[in-house]
């Protein structure tokens, strides 16, 4: 009998409807309309980042300074504003100080050749006092009333921070599948040096991976600021970036990079977002939740690392390998990046 | 003469800094009155023995304070540097960056500095009670701001400390819940949610309080509390998850600034502003109007003025209390909560 083959996060998304089943068996309010479109708004920030996350983990690298960039450019979006800059522009530049900050970790960590836990864990430090610095630890009001509507505006009833999401999600998947720069990425992080001496241009790469990390968080930032109306230095400085990293791991990317797919990101932002969201709604004690999600990860994490382990030794492994050197043929053949 | 800190004492603090992170405990609400109240209250006077700093022409105040980034200390150390001026003092202030490790030397700084008097507002309650020891032993006066040590603790250790003075942080859980009953009439039903900070001992006091001023209606029921982590983005999250949990919630106590905003929002994109009432700890710049029906305040800058002033009272030989419990201003629909008060 032939054996079906089931796609990579078929157990994630096997997870999430479990646990979409469980809360609705343990509380009415759960499996709502509202409630769906709350989630999915929550889940929209850490979405974002997990996205970003991914292409860096793809590569063997990690971010850590993105949600202290969420704080940064949401800070930055409102002082724009206040300083005169039309809301569509602030935003427009307080995004693109994301991918700044993302672009001079890429920078650093290939020039100067430090580990990216390092370089991104400094960052993370200087974003998060940019905030402060500017506000003084006083929050920005906006004042711009268009603005909400990135956080708080509808597009046929369905909330803009997930059309965001949805956008992103699509280009970042034909960017991963279907462009040379997506087959580099897998390749630098099935094994740099063999990326490097196939002629991939690694500087490129990660500097690209890294902007690309920034550039989620700072959309995520302006996305976060226009849905509290209010630049508050501190917002995104909370579990976001762990459950980021944790959504992409759980749903797939590999923390050893090289392995992964945006939609198994996706899906585990959405197992994440729903574990967090159904545990408020049916009243799980807050002392408990953090328990939960972080047993959760534990095993995401464990499954990766056994995974990894396994692949080393696995035909997929060399299927993995020679499809790298068919990579090596057809980047030989197209000016590097 | 010169102390420092005594090893087991510093490995004690370490063991409790990462006690304190294992537990999640670094948020910077962490601050206020949170040690078991003391019985003795009787107002003290300066002995001999004051540091000979003390008699400079203008004397030395270290102040510890826990961070920068949560505007509550911003405000505080303001009302410090105005009074320091005014009474002719020299303030060391000095940061922790919410780490007690940092916080450990910075103390032991300002006994290598011999400075006249120590303004302590501690990151928690236990460490307070070592650096306390430390300070007075190296016969430094220590007064507790915010975060209220222990003084029989300190005392058994063979310290002092002068005084403890703060917000009084359960009077203010309790205004909110007399507030909610006055509102809804005191034998209303009322299904209520709290969105608090559960690791943090200061907003359980006022959680509590809250609790048992709203429960003296029989039919009031706090149902469900959330942890919004003293940030807004969290808290507008599980607000509209609690709300969509519990369809028949009508009053929402949110126990940080920053939690009423998130709060405030989260009923709004419900649109649940006709249904459910929001009280709490007042939030920075957001005007108070249906839903937000009231809310309690804390006058930072005022703690940091009054404990300056206690200070120079003390050096000067007058007698102080030994605890002070300042009240929490309370405001209703179409007040406007001044700059100063931070929730």
């Amino acid at each position: 009998m032939k054996r079906i083959a089931l796609p990579p996060e078929a157990g994630v998304f096997g997870a999430f409807f479990v646990m979409v089943l469980i809360f609705s068996v343990l509380s009415e309010n759960f499996f709502t309309l509202t409630n769906a479109s709350v989630l999915l708004l929550n889940g929209s920030i850490i979405a974002l980042i997990a996205l970003g996350q991914a292409f860096v983990l793809l590569t063997g690298g990690i971010d850590l300074s993105t949600g202290a960039n969420v704080a940064m450019t949401g800070i930055l979006a409102a002082s724009f504003m206040s300083s005169g800059l039309p809301w569509w522009m602030a935003a427009i530049g307080a995004a693109l100080c994301g991918a700044l900050l993302g672009a001079i970790n890429g920078l650093i960590i290939h020039y100067v050749g430090i580990p990216p836990f390092i370089v991104t864990f400094a960052a993370m430090g200087v974003a998060s006092s940019i905030p402060m610095i500017i506000t003084r630890a006083e929050s920005i009001q906006i004042t711009q009333e268009e603005f909400a509507w990135i956080g708080q505006g509808h597009i046929l009833n369905i909330p803009v921070p997930v059309i965001l999401v949805a956008i992103a999600a699509l280009g970042s998947s034909i960017l991963l599948k279907n462009t040379i720069l997506g087959i580099h990425i897998y390749a630098m992080g099935g094994n740099k040096l063999a990326a490097r001496l196939s002629g991939i241009s690694v500087a490129k790469t990660t500097v690209f991976v890294f902007a690309f990390s920034g550039l989620m968080a700072g959309i995520a930032g302006v996305v976060a600021v226009s849905r509290l109306n209010v630049g508050y230095p501190q917002t995104g400085t909370g579990n976001q970036l762990f459950y980021s990293i944790a959504a992409a791991v759980v749903g797939g990317v590999s923390l050893f990079g090289g392995i992964g797919t945006v939609r198994g990101a996706i899906a585990g932002v959405l197992l994440i977002a729903t574990i967090s969201n159904g545990m408020n709604v049916v009243n799980v004690s807050s002392y408990w939740q953090p328990l939960v999600i972080g047993l959760i990860i534990l095993g995401g994490v464990s499954f990766d690392s056994k995974r990894s382990g396994r692949l080393t030794k696995s035909s997929s492994a060399r299927r993995n390998i020679k499809g790298f050197f068919d990579i090596n043929k057809r980047s030989s053949r197209k000016s590097v990046l | 003469m010169t102390k420092v800190i005594p090893g087991y004492i510093k490995v004690a603090l370490l063991v409790a800094s990462g006690a304190l992170v294992l537990s999640g405990c670094s948020s910077a609400a962490e601050t206020a009155n949170t040690a078991a109240p003391t019985e003795a209250v009787a107002p003290v006077t300066a002995a001999d023995g004051l540091p000979e700093n003390c008699s400079a022409e203008t004397p030395k105040i270290g102040v510890a304070l826990p961070n920068l980034s949560n505007p509550y200390y911003v405000e505080m150390k303001k009302g410090v540097e105005t009074a320091a001026a005014e009474h002719g003092f020299e303030v060391i202030v000095s940061i922790a960056n919410d780490d007690i490790v940092t916080q450990l030397s910075q103390i032991d700084s300002f006994i290598q500095a011999e400075v006249c008097a120590v303004y302590l507002n501690a990151i928690g309650s236990e460490p307070g009670t070592g650096f306390a020891v430390s300070l007075s032993k190296a016969g430094i006066p220590v007064f507790a701001v915010n975060v209220f040590i222990d003084m029989a603790a300190v005392e058994a250790a063979g310290g002092s400390v002068v005084q403890n003075l703060g917000a009084d942080q359960a009077g203010g859980g309790t205004l909110s819940g007399e507030q909610a009953l006055m509102n809804l009439g005191a034998d209303a039903k009322i299904v209520a949610g709290i969105v608090g900070v559960p690791s943090n001992l200061t907003t359980n006091l006022r959680d509590a309080a809250f609790t048992a001023a709203l429960e003296t209606n029989p039919n009031a029921k706090v149902v469900q509390t959330v942890d919004h982590e003293v940030k807004p983005d969290v808290a507008q999250k599980v607000t509209a998850e609690m709300l969509l949990g519990n369809p028949d919630m009508n009053v929402i106590f949110a126990d940080t600034g920053p939690g009423v905003v998130g709060a405030l929002l989260a009923i709004k994109q419900l649109k649940l502003e006709d249904k459910v009432q929001l009280y709490g700890f007042c939030a920075d710049k957001t005007k108070i109007e249906k839903p937000y029906m009231g809310c309690v305040g804390q006058a930072p800058d005022l703690y940091g003025q009054l404990t300056i002033a206690e200070i120079k009272k003390y050096i000067s030989g007058t007698q102080v209390e030994k605890e002070i419990l300042v009240p929490t201003p309370i405001f209703n629909v179409g007040e406007v909560v001044p700059s100063n008060i931070i929730g």
